[in-house]
């Protein structure tokens, strides 16, 4: 059994071997086939996706271990990678190897039976990334990534001197609680740069930056599938905690969601607004992991925390694809939009509504499920915080999707002023493939559909459960 | 002489945040990164070998080995803002903010 | 289960069939007929309460639930029916009354463009009155009780194109919404401490209720009445109510709705005697009542208004029979006033109808003996009624009364006696103002005429019921004693001392002979003192200046709810909304400005949030 811990990992690493073993066919004259390489590592991604939805129960080998929350969520960030393998135009082989690097990273957090597996785990998913952004040819995308360097070298730095004082305490690395206050002081330095890669306030600044300058598919791929694998060392560190931590958890929890609400009212560039979005959200996902180690880590806050990553995977993962498709990265690009391009707005608009938690969205069921889990947990404060947030951001999203339906589309404004530097929505020449549309369509659909999808998340968590 | 290691340990990391902090210079910055993890390697090294357990020591390989490839990485980014023209300080690369 | 005669369904199945009927099929399309299926209704009402009576003369009872109406968690409220002696009692008054009236109104209302809604309203309120009577848990009787009142304010205001009917209107529905108040704070509580309203329920523990909830319940009870039985101080609105058509104000305002507060009190008898004091408070507001609507009754012109003042004065009667502990006389007086206040009422309505207006006054009306007798002789039956004459129905419930009173001793026995001097005095100086001589201030009617059979012919009856409704004293006391919890004695009827005969009747004669001899011996007596002092006469129309305060209490809570609207809704409601806003951009704008977009900064931050988790981590 223990093989099968290991195949989805073997598989992403032949992928990703395969995919540079590719890149090295090439000469100055034979271009690399991008496509043949976004392929394989496709292929990699599925096959090992698939491998994972086979190993359901839990093995304990020493270093590894997997249980339903790691599986489960393990599913969600090998999907997140689909869509940015699909829709991605990488100039060579690169950028496809580092995603499987970067997926590899985060199958190690899912099965990780050790601190010192996570801390490989989270290295490995973020450096991948680093290069990623960088990857963007633009100047901004190169200051994003250094900035994005460094603070997620000094968080990995924060985590390694935690895992030392833990062992000193511990005498181990197993993922099991040390006494004492040099392991609580450990474990506080390994929560910290688990909230930094999850993107909490305060340690969020590098997050909007980097979605900012990043392809609009790989800031998606950021939100969805590393913010999962971020979610998921977050509970795992949790679940080691005694107690001081868990208290303040709920309480960062709901500043992450009232501080990423409030500041994304004002921002107009749109890639930007979706970062603090983000951010938002994860304070949701952190609330849910609060719930979950207080509860004594019962299945079914688990099954909310998976359930909200799921169901944002769609949202925010077709939020960012609809702005690759449509080549829009300011808001005022918006307005109007209604009008001139209906299929266009009514999918965003879709989406809108599904962050936004409104019925009868899979949004809606995963903020809701939260909440209940929440007040299950007696976290009865943050949850009143949490719903303020979600109804402040509320404004941004209607806002969103006001600007839309009731706006004039920025055609006859910028005839009638003469200004020429904005790219209009009429105008806009950015022809997007008809494939890239119909996926953006189907995550659209999917945000409706998997409102019925909790259901089936108890199934899921049925059989096993830890 | 645990405590002696302790101290310097957390000296050096300390210095180390400070460096990362107060600098504006990247490489000074990214010196002072170095200068955490090797601090952190050395605690736990001292653990490890202080209690006997093998897990810390390996630990410790494998956390040189993952700074080793994290300072290729990013010093190529490091590489990457000089040959843009750029300076290659914190206070320059200024242009996403809010 | 227990057996529900199908009586008992019919009760209810008969009018929603009759209202169903002449809503879809009659109204729209032959509105003239709508009378048709409401009058059979009726009769089948009438058969089904006359064999509930005899069901339970025969000593049944029933009290069961027919289906279960609201149920969450260890809260019920069944719908269910109680029959026993005090609902079969006045039930069977109430349906013989109502279905004369609906054929009263048959004539009455002849020619008037609203006469299919006149009917389907006046039967929504015949079924409304009946399902309170039978209700047996006090939820179910609230709903009836409301729907009563939201009757009473349609066809109160009937002639809606007259500005003086809609504000009557108003007007009592307000005053019967602060009343009901009353009953709903009761319900509210019963139903918190005790999670059961049922009757029988709450007389069986009726001993374990602290003192000092049954003290406010009774208030509350009390309160409810007092509204909608026109008890002091809550009575204004009935003068008012006459607005309505002369059936609406036989019915609901001589027979029924009026008395549906007396029924209440009556109902949560054993509740309220328990406590001391409480049956003494409604003795004494019931005696007041009755003495300062007997001085009103006297002074007022309009017809209709003398007999609403009288029936606050006699529903004042009954609240004062009930108080002194004569559950049995309160109740008798109660189905007697039913018949002779109908037949009081539905004269003054053929007057109108003969005058061609909605009422009238006393200075239009005079000598009308011979010219309409039977009108007439019935209303001299009914007159004979209220103020006591021996034999008739009102003289054996009265005196049940005064009997009780005289008991109690003191002042009970003297105001006893000045109600009945007042009773016999107004009613008299209605009769002798109405039917006898002619006086010159007058100006008469045109062309006064008999009623039509089809209003005849029910008054009549009802006169006769006027009369001889009082020798079923003993059967109704009999009656009476069925469903009392034994716990609370109810008094039987026995026939009145002669001592307390003679002192009635010499009240009474008292009062009809300074009747006579202000109207008919000084004929103008009546008009020339209101031209000699119009201020006297206002203050009696202003009812003492009693009416002064619900108009200062209304403006109170007008000016009130201004400004607390103004000041909440405007200054901070408002004002939150808007500088929330603000706020809202202000805290923004600050969390924007902290990305300054420098990697030291972000940096900082980094080791500030891990600084300030290990702060905490430690701190613990």
């Amino acid at each position: 059994m223990t093989a099968m811990l290991w195949l989805p990992i073997a598989v992403l690493s032949a992928g990703a071997l395969s995919v540079l073993a590719i890149g090295m066919g090439a000469t100055p004259g034979r271009p690399i086939p991008c496509g043949l390489a976004k392929g394989v590592a496709a292929a990699a991604v599925l096959l090992a996706l698939v491998l994972s939805a086979m190993t359901p129960e839990a093995v304990r080998p020493p270093l590894l271990r997997l249980d339903m929350l790691g599986g489960s969520i393990q599913l969600v960030f090998l999907a997140a990678a689909m869509p940015l393998l699909f829709v991605m135009t990488p100039g060579d082989e690169v950028p496809p190897a580092l995603v499987l690097g970067s997926l590899i990273g985060m199958a190690l957090v899912a099965a990780a039976g050790s601190l010192l597996m996570l801390f490989i785990g989270l290295e490995l998913m973020s450096v991948p990334a680093y290069l990623l952004v960088a990857r963007s040819r633009s100047t901004r995308a190169m200051e994003a990534s250094v900035k994005y360097f460094f603070a997620g070298s000094a968080a990995g730095a924060l985590f390694l001197m935690g895992m030392a004082l833990h062992f000193s305490a511990a005498h181990s690395l197993d993922l099991a609680s040390a006494p004492g206050p040099l392991g609580e002081a450990g474990l506080a330095l390994m929560i910290a740069a688990a909230l930094f890669k999850l993107g909490a306030v305060p340690l969020h600044f590098w997050l909007p930056d980097v979605y900012e300058a990043s392809d609009p598919e790989l800031a998606g791929f950021f939100s969805t599938g590393l913010k999962a694998a971020a979610a998921l060392l977050l509970a795992r560190l949790a679940g080691l905690s005694q107690g001081p931590i868990l208290s303040i958890l709920p309480w960062a929890a709901a500043l992450t969601i009232l501080f990423g609400a409030v500041v994304a009212l004002r921002q107009q560039k749109l890639q930007r607004l979706l970062a603090y979005s983000s951010i938002s959200h994860a304070g949701f996902m952190m609330l849910a992991v609060a719930a979950w180690a207080r509860q004594g880590q019962a299945s079914s806050a688990a099954g909310a925390l998976f359930f909200y990553l799921a169901a944002y995977l769609f949202m925010s993962g077709g939020a960012f694809l609809w702005l690759k498709v449509s080549g829009f990265s300011s808001r005022e690009q918006l307005k109007g939009l209604g009008r001139v391009r209906p299929a266009d707005a009514a999918v965003l608009s879709v989406l809108l509504l599904a962050l936004a938690g409104i019925p009868p969205t899979a949004g809606f069921a995963a903020k809701f499920l939260v909440f209940w889990e929440a007040f299950k947990a007696g976290l009865y404060v943050p949850l009143v915080l949490a719903g303020l947030g979600a109804l402040l951001s509320l404004g941004y999203y209607l806002g969103l999707i006001r600007d839309m339906y009731f706006d004039e589309p920025m055609t006859a404004k910028v005839i009638s002023e003469g200004r020429q530097d904005l790219d209009t929505a009429a105008s806009s020449s950015v022809e997007a493939a008809l494939g890239q549309r119909a996926l953006v369509a189907a995550f659209a659909v999917l945000t409706v559909l998997l409102v019925v999808m909790p259901w089936l998340v108890d199934g899921l968590w049925a059989g096993g459960g830890r | 002489m645990s405590a002696v290691v302790w101290a310097v340990s957390g000296m050096l990391f300390l210095l180390g945040l400070a460096a990362v902090v107060l600098r504006r210079q990247l490489l000074a910055m990214f010196l002072g990164l170095e200068l955490m993890v090797v601090a952190a390697a050395l605690a736990l090294g001292h653990e490890a070998g202080r209690a006997g357990l093998a897990e810390g020591l390996v630990a410790v390989l494998l956390v040189l080995a993952v700074a080793a490839a994290e300072a290729v990485v990013g010093l190529t980014l490091v590489l990457r803002v000089h040959w843009s023209g750029r300076p290659t300080e914190a206070d320059a690369l200024r242009e996403l903010r809010g | 289960m227990i057996h529900i005669p199908s009586a008992v369904i019919l009760l209810f199945a008969a009018p929603l069939a009759a209202l169903a009927v002449g809503f879809f099929v009659t109204r729209p399309y032959k509105p003239e007929w709508t009378h048709i299926p409401v009058l059979l209704s009726c009769a089948v009402v009438c058969a089904c309460a006359a064999y509930l009576a005899a069901f339970v003369y025969s000593g049944r009872g029933l009290d069961g639930t027919l289906f279960r109406w609201m149920v969450a968690g260890d809260w019920d409220v069944p719908f269910g029916v109680r029959i026993d002696g005090i609902g079969v009692s006045v039930l069977a008054m109430v349906s013989l009354v109502g279905a004369l009236i609906h054929l009263y109104a048959v004539g009455y209302m002849k020619g008037d463009p609203g006469f299919a809604r006149f009917f389907l309203l006046f039967h929504l309120f015949y079924l409304s009155m009946i399902g309170l009577l039978i209700s047996n848990n006090y939820v179910q009787l609230y709903l009836f009780w409301e729907l009563v009142g939201v009757c009473s304010y349609f066809l109160i205001g009937f002639w809606m194109h007259k500005p003086a009917a809609r504000r009557a209107a108003l007007q009592a529905f307000l005053t019967l919404r602060v009343a009901d108040l009353g009953l709903m704070l009761a319900v509210l509580i019963l139903m918190g401490l005790y999670r059961n309203t049922r009757f029988a329920a709450l007389y069986a523990v009726a001993g374990g209720i602290p003192t000092g909830v049954l003290a406010l319940l009774g208030v509350l009870f009390v309160w409810a009445a007092a509204g909608k039985s026109a008890l002091f101080p809550l009575y204004f609105w009935l003068p008012d109510a006459m607005e309505g058509p002369s059936p609406v104000s036989a019915l609901m305002h001589a027979a029924t709705m009026v008395t549906a507060g007396i029924f209440l009190l009556v109902r949560s008898w054993p509740l309220i005697c328990v406590v001391p004091g409480l049956p003494e408070f409604i003795a004494v507001v019931g005696a007041v009542t009755a003495i300062l609507a007997a001085v009103l009754a006297s002074t007022q012109t309009d017809l209709k208004r003398i007999l609403a003042y009288s029936t606050v004065s006699h529903l004042g009667l009954m609240a004062f029979g009930l108080g002194l502990g004569q559950v049995t006389a309160g109740v008798f007086h109660l189905v007697t006033h039913g018949f002779f206040k109908a037949v009081l009422f539905l004269c003054a309505g053929i007057l109108a109808h003969a005058a061609g207006k909605s009422t009238v006054s006393v200075s239009e009306v005079g000598g009308l003996r011979r010219k309409m007798p039977l009108t007439f002789l019935c209303f001299l039956v009914a007159a004979l009624s209220l103020g006591g004459f021996p034999l008739t129905a009102g003289f054996y419930s009265k005196d049940a009364i005064l009997d009780a009173a005289f008991a109690h001793g003191g002042w009970a026995a003297a105001a006893g006696l000045a109600i009945a001097a007042g009773s016999a005095f107004y009613i008299s100086r209605m009769l002798f103002l109405t039917f006898f001589g002619s006086r010159p201030e007058q100006k008469p009617i045109e062309h006064p005429h008999e009623a039509p059979p089809v209003m005849i012919v029910p008054v009549l009856f009802l006169s006769a019921g006027a009369v001889s409704v009082g020798w079923l004293g003993r059967g109704l006391a009999r009656m009476l004693g069925s469903g009392w919890p034994k716990s609370v004695p109810a008094p039987a009827l026995e026939g009145p001392t002669s001592v307390v005969s003679s002192a009635g009747l010499a009240a009474a004669a008292l009062g009809a002979a300074g009747a006579y001899w202000l109207t008919m011996l000084r004929p103008s007596w009546d008009w020339q003192w209101r031209r000699r002092r119009p201020g006297l006469e206002a203050l009696f129309f202003d009812d003492l200046g009693w009416r002064r305060v619900p108009v200062a209490c209304v403006t109170a809570a007008v000016w009130f709810a201004d400004k607390v609207g103004r000041v909440l809704d405007r200054d901070c409601w408002d004002a939150a909304i808007e500088g929330s806003t603000g706020v809202c951009r202000r805290v923004s704008e600050a969390g924007s400005r902290l990305a300054t977009g420098s990697l030291s900064d972000s940096l900082w931050w980094v080791m500030i949030g891990a600084a300030a988790l290990l702060a905490w981590a430690a701190l613990r």
